[in-house]
Formats: structure tokens, sequence, C-alpha cells
């Protein structure tokens, strides 16, 4: 229950400091940034190779808030599961996401949905909702297009843009609210086909809000007991005392690696991989070695039913999401992430020694 | 001259006859000149009579191809054939090709004909095709580089080298991948008590 905010004095402060912006807006659409006035603050509306460089998860760490938005997620049938969450984050790094309201009939009671949403934050605040998560990759894969201007959303005036890959077969496409300040305030995830799949919107937004309502706030605390960072960019077995690893040696077109970690949960220790194409991420984790008693099977041993497990792995997918679990040379092998079951067995499959 | 008369070395003096020897040893053509004078003014000697007896039998010749061998002189050969020889020496390929051009045109059987007309469509058909067969090879090679050695096959149907198990919900995975699933997908939660013994099996 750690991870909850307050709830009654945060749910009223929050609701109470909902944006009520006097936004008014000099228009230009050559993309060069140009000054607009926010209430009594001059801010600078930002040109789509600015957005590039503003509108990723770090940004928004940077940066105290407060608001509300509405979730909803669709399926063929029209609208699966829709809810009310509201976010807070601090401009230090702390953040925290809780959903408040149910719009649709859930599967679950309430409190158990609000239960698991809370658990899942961190992933929900870093990987669930549109970001460019990194400049290089993006600019590699996706192309940005504007669409539109002064359009409100929570108050605050935005420019829409369309986010898409070109060139990708069944690849999504974003529309994207960004204010000057180049803070996502509303996407629409869809498919090839132009079929809504996803809609984020803030209802209420306060980007300054009071050091009470922050004081309020249960931020999300990671569930990892130890965070080693790795080197991405070099070989990681040696910063690993030399473990033999499983490492995908294939990836999805445009997806490269950014972030590898050694993570302790318990007793348990994994290697993390994190792949992105700029937008999209998919995750890898495998299992390590005992490193202080080395008795686990080699990866490279010979598969025998006296020495391993069944390699056997799980496979779901849903929509554009699919995930993988098994055990593959007698180690435990998790992958997730917005893609097809086949190109993540694909993944998997290349990581085997 | 002052050289006439040097065969016999008649009316030279001793310094003359240095004078002479010591050009003879650089001059080639006078050198030549005075030994073919030197070689006329041999005298001419017949052979034993011997020598002729036993020619035929040394060279298993008849007696009457000896006859005709002896009977020839030293004929001069026409000057017409000086001018051919010299001709041909100056361009020789131009007159071998000349010596056949008379020669009959004769016609090639039909199998080779038929032979070298595939052989030919073959060699079109692998220059045309040589460089787009170059081209995949290299882009493989590089996927295969990029892979580590890992061709992707993304295919539903694919033979993988573990077993594959389709759950019918993500209750079956574990709690990490159940929370960022959810977390992307957007999935609400759903029980499950067959994907809850599966995942105890698997796991």
């Amino acid at each position: 229950m750690r991870n909850f905010l307050i709830p009654g004095v945060c749910i009223s402060l929050i609701l109470g400091s909902g944006c009520d912006t006097n936004v008014s807006f000099e228009s230009d659409t050559s993309g060069s940034s140009e000054s607009f006035v926010a209430g009594d603050s001059p801010f600078v509306r930002v040109s789509p190779s600015e957005l590039q460089e503003l509108a990723q998860p770090e940004f928004l760490l940077e940066r105290a808030h407060t608001g509300q938005r509405r979730v909803t997620f669709y399926d063929s049938n029209g609208v699966r599961t829709s809810f009310i969450e509201r976010v807070a984050t601090d401009g230090h790094g702390r953040f925290a996401v809780e959903p408040v309201e149910a719009l649709t009939p859930l599967n679950t009671d309430f409190e158990t949905f609000q239960l698991q949403q809370i658990s899942q934050q961190g992933f929900v605040f870093r990987h669930r909702d549109f970001a460019i998560r990194d400049l290089g990759l993006f600019q590699e894969n996706w192309t940005l297009q504007l669409l539109g201007d002064n359009e409100r959303v929570a108050g605050r005036l935005c420019d829409r843009f369309l986010a898409e890959r070109p060139g990708v077969q069944n690849a999504p496409g974003y529309q994207v609210w960004i204010d000057g300040k180049g803070f996502v305030l509303a996407y629409r995830e869809l498919n090839s086909a132009g079929e809504l799949l996803s809609e984020i919107r803030y209802l209420t937004y306060n980007d300054s809000p009071s050091q009470e309502v922050l004081d309020a706030v249960y931020w999300h605390e990671p569930d990892i007991d130890e965070t080693l960072e790795l080197d991405w960019t070099q070989d990681l077995e040696p910063q690993l005392n030399d473990a033999r690893i499983f490492q995908p040696r294939w990836l999805p077109p445009g997806y490269e690696l950014r972030r590898a970690t050694r993570d302790t949960i318990g007793e348990d220790r994994w290697l993390r991989l994190k792949y992105t194409d700029g937008v999209e991420s998919i995750f890898f984790a495998v299992d390590l070695p005992d490193l202080v008693d080395p008795g686990g099977v080699d990866i490279d041993t010979p598969f025998t039913p006296q020495t391993h497990r069944p390699d056997r792995v799980m496979v779901f997918e849903a929509g554009r999401t699919a995930a993988v679990e098994g055990t593959l040379r007698g180690r435990e092998v998790m992958a997730v992430g917005k893609t097809t079951a086949d190109l993540l067995l694909d993944l998997v499959e290349s990581a085997l020694p | 001259m002052a050289w006439k008369g040097f065969s016999s070395g008649e009316g030279l003096s001793d310094q003359d006859r240095l004078a002479v020897r010591t050009h003879l040893t650089r001059c080639g053509e006078c050198r030549e000149w005075v030994r073919a004078r030197i070689l006329a003014s041999l005298p001419r000697l017949s052979a034993p009579p011997e020598l002729d007896e036993r020619l035929p039998t040394e060279c298993g010749l008849a007696s009457s191809s000896v006859l005709a061998l002896q009977a020839l002189t030293g004929y001069p050969a026409p000057s017409v054939l000086d001018r051919l020889v010299a001709e041909e020496l100056e361009e020789p390929a131009l007159h071998r090709t000349n010596r056949f051009t008379d020669l009959e045109k004769m016609r090639a059987p039909d199998q080779l004909e038929l032979a070298l007309e595939h052989s030919l469509q073959r060699s079109a058909l692998v220059r045309r095709w040589i460089p787009v067969f170059g081209a995949l090879a290299a882009a493989s090679l590089l996927v295969w580089f990029t892979a580590g050695g890992y061709t992707p096959s993304g295919n539903h149907d694919a033979v993988r080298p573990f077993e594959v198990v389709r759950p019918k919900t993500i209750q079956a995975f574990s709690p990490w991948i159940q929370a960022n699933f959810g977390a992307l997908a957007g999935s609400s939660p759903r029980s499950s008590r067959v994907d809850r013994t599966l995942q105890e099996e698997i796991r």
C-alpha cells in the first residue's frame, strides 16, 4: 500500500489544482520558436526539432506537475477498458501514477484493479505512453508531421503532430498533442489501418503544484533491491564477472540496445536489457547464475534431461503487445514488448548459444 | 682500296699488316669480307671415290637419288621468291591469313550449333543474374553478421529449438511479465485456473 497517494486530501488537492491557464497564442506554423503567453508567464513554442529533444520521459521527471488523465484502450468491439488516473512528478526524479475511477466495467473489483495498476506504475510511467526514448533512433526510424495547432488539451494550447514509422509493415502511428513546453498532454495510438488502439488525455494539468500537494504523494518505489547499471555499449560478460549470458543477437528492424542492468530482486539476479526503436520498447531478461556458488548449469552444456529442465516457453499476444517467458538451457528467460509474438520468439531464439 | 691484294699479303709493309690486323679486330664487315675472300681462294677438291661409294649405304638412299643429288648444281633462287619471302617476313600475319582465304568454308554440325546456342543462353542468364545473386548474397551475409549468425523466421509455424506453449491469458506468466504486459497493452486482470496450473508447470 506504500504506493498509494494519500486518498482524500491528495485527490481534492489535485482536482482542485486543475489547470486553468489562459493562453493567448501568436500563430506560427513555420516551426520556428516563437514566444507566446500563458497567463503572466511567457514561454516558448517548440519546433518539431526541439520537440524531439523535449518529449522524453526524463524531461517529465525534471519538472513538477500533477494532473488527471483519461486512459482508454480499444479493441475491435470498441472501448475495452477506460479509467481515470492521477499522475504526479516532483521535478527531482520521483513520480506516482494511480487509477482513481473506472469508466467501464472491469473484470474485477476496482480495488484489485487499482492495486494491480499501482504495482505496474513504474512501467506505466516509463514505458506505456508515447515518448521519444532515443532521439537518434527516433530520427532514423520515425517521421514527425505537424497536423494542426491551436488545439486545446486540459486548458493548454497544443500543436498536434503525427509520428509514424514509414516502411514498416503494421507499424503504428501516434497522434500527439504537445504544449509549448514540449509536454505531451494527449496522444492517440493507431494501427496501420488507422483504427484507434489507445488514447491517453490529460483532463487537468498543473505545472506548479504546491509543496503541500507534493508532500502528500506516495511516490513510486521500485521493487528492485539493487540495480547495477551496465555499460551497454561494451561487452556485458566482463561486467558480470565473466558470467555466461544469453543475449539476443537478432532484433526487429530499427531496434537497438539502449539499457542494460543487473537487477537484484530478493535472492535472484537478473540481466535486463532494454531495446528501443526510438519510441517503442522491447524488454529482455534472463536470470544470472549464482556468482557466489557457481553450481548452476553452464549454458553451453549440451542438453540432456539430467542436466536441464526441458526447453519450453510460453508466448502470449494481445493487440500489439507480446510476451514470452520460459526456461531455456536451464535459465529463466522473459521478454515483453510492443511487437508480434513471432518476432519476440525470434528474438528469444537468437539469444540461444 | 688500300686493302687490295690483302689475301695474299702482297705489297704490304709490316706496318700496314699490323694496321690491317688491328682494323680487322674492330670491323666485323671487313672481317667477313676477308674470310669470304680466303675461302674463295682455296682450291676445290673432289670427294674421295670411297666416300661416293659409302654414302648411299650410310644415308639409306638409292643410288639413283645419289646420282640426282650429284647432278644438282648451285642454281640461284628466282628473284620473285626473294621478293615473296621478304614481303612475308615483313607482314607475316597478313600473309598467313591470305593463304587461308581460299579454303572452302565448312558448315558446323547442327549439334555443335545447338550446344553453342544453349551455352550462350546460359551465359547471358548468368551474366544477367550474377549481380542480383551477388547483391542477395551480400545482403544475406550482412544480415547474418549483423544478427550474429542468427536468421529470424518471423513465422508463426517456425520450428523452434524449444517447445512453445500458447496459454489463453496472460495470467500464466510471472508477475513481472504480467505487470509489464498489462502496462503496455492495458489488459485487465483475469483469472484462469488452467493457466495458473501451466505457470506452475513451466516455472
